[in-house]
């Protein structure tokens, strides 16, 4: 069983080499192999400065550069997320039967791409950092996403007087269309990434807009149905949180 | 310590492949046989950069075992190419621990 220290280095040198573009089969190599090491000096007394240095962010440099980058990968995996993402701008408004080009959508791309600097150094750099500490990072991770959010609210709220000159607004037909375009584009990057996770948070995002049209505008609207369902999510929420806590109490 | 250390850096890479020379052997009990033989003055992670660089140069090759202790290892074995390098790093050594024996004891003198 490794320490709490050492187990926030390999986090954070795993984080380190998928920065940099290092493949993953690279990356678990060294990952397993420093484990390894990792568990047999602490059992013969030893730190992980002794293994790594004094300096652990020197080490993960000279580990980065002894492996080579994953270029083929990253040609692909680059313009595949941008696809992704354009999919999923795509996907709710086709959804919802109402896909239109505006200029609102055009110049949403830069709350995007800002949310998602703003993301990958929250999960490359910081959450790494405080491994140990799982309140702070829950603190910090809502705290930006609050930032997020709110940084999301305003733009769009700036940007309401400009919805009405849409260049394109795409008919029932093409609105189906566009929908299995992007479907097959989550699925190609499931299969292609070998995760489910570009197909679940579009199950998630699907949730709202096929609830609105399947619940009876009777019941959507029924405040106890409300009250109802935000109790459920809180449970929900709750018995997921307690989950995590009880496994990762276990685990230490 | 740290002037050692600058030393070392040339000649790690060649007491290493003398070391997995002698057999298969994984990181761990590498680092340890360094240490034993005096080498103390390395932080014993250092020595997995260098053995990506020489697996990327086709010096030695490497297998994954079981372990009974943790994660899987990895063992490293020379191949041919590191073995005709470990051969011109023995000629070297030998040139320059000559080299600088003669300058030494003329010092000396």
């Amino acid at each position: 069983m490794l320490s709490a220290k050492s187990e926030q280095f390999l986090i954070e040198l795993r984080m380190y080499l998928v920065q940099r573009g290092r493949s993953d089969e690279d990356i678990q190599g060294i990952v397993d192999e420093l484990e390894s090491h990792l568990i047999e000096s602490e059992k013969n007394g030893k730190s992980v400065e002794s293994i790594v240095g004094k300096d652990p962010k020197q080490y993960m440099k000279s580990i980065g550069a002894s492996l080579p980058v994953a270029t083929k990968e990253l040609m692909v995996l680059i313009p595949a997320t941008l696809l992704v993402i354009l999919a999923y701008l795509a996907y709710i408004p086709a959804l919802s039967g109402a896909f239109k080009l505006s200029q609102t959508v055009l110049w949403g791309i830069i709350p995007v791409i800002l949310s998602l600097a703003v993301y990958s150094s929250l999960i490359f750099k910081v959450l790494p950092k405080l491994h140990a500490k799982p309140v702070k990072q829950g603190i910090i991770a809502v705290a930006v996403s609050t930032g997020v959010i709110g940084f999301w609210v305003a733009f769009y709220l700036w940007m309401v007087p400009e919805t009405a000159s849409a260049y394109f607004t795409a008919t029932t037909g093409q609105n189906y269309v566009i929908l299995a375009i992007c479907l097959a584009i989550f699925i190609a990057y499931a299969l292609y990434t070998k995760s489910w996770i570009t197909i679940i948070v579009a199950a998630l995002m699907s949730a709202g807009p096929l609830a609105e049209n399947w619940i009876p505008q009777e019941v959507n609207e029924d405040p106890a149905y409300i009250a109802l369902a935000i109790g459920g999510f809180v449970l929900i929420g709750i018995a997921i949180v307690w989950f995590l806590m009880s496994k990762r109490h276990k685990t230490a | 310590m740290a002037d050692s250390t600058q030393m070392l850096k040339g000649i790690l890479d060649g007491c290493i492949l003398s070391i997995i020379e002698e057999g298969e052997i994984y990181g761990y009990e590498l680092a340890e046989k360094l240490q034993s033989y005096g080498f103390q003055s390395f932080s014993e992670g250092s020595i997995y950069p260098l053995l990506l660089r020489m697996q990327k140069e086709g010096l030695v090759s490497s297998v994954q075992r079981k372990s009974t202790a943790g994660p899987k290892r990895k063992y490293y074995s020379l191949t041919e190419a590191g073995q005709v390098e470990l051969e011109q790093f023995l000629g070297r050594w030998a040139e320059l621990k000559q080299s600088v024996d003669a300058v030494i004891t003329k010092g000396g003198q």
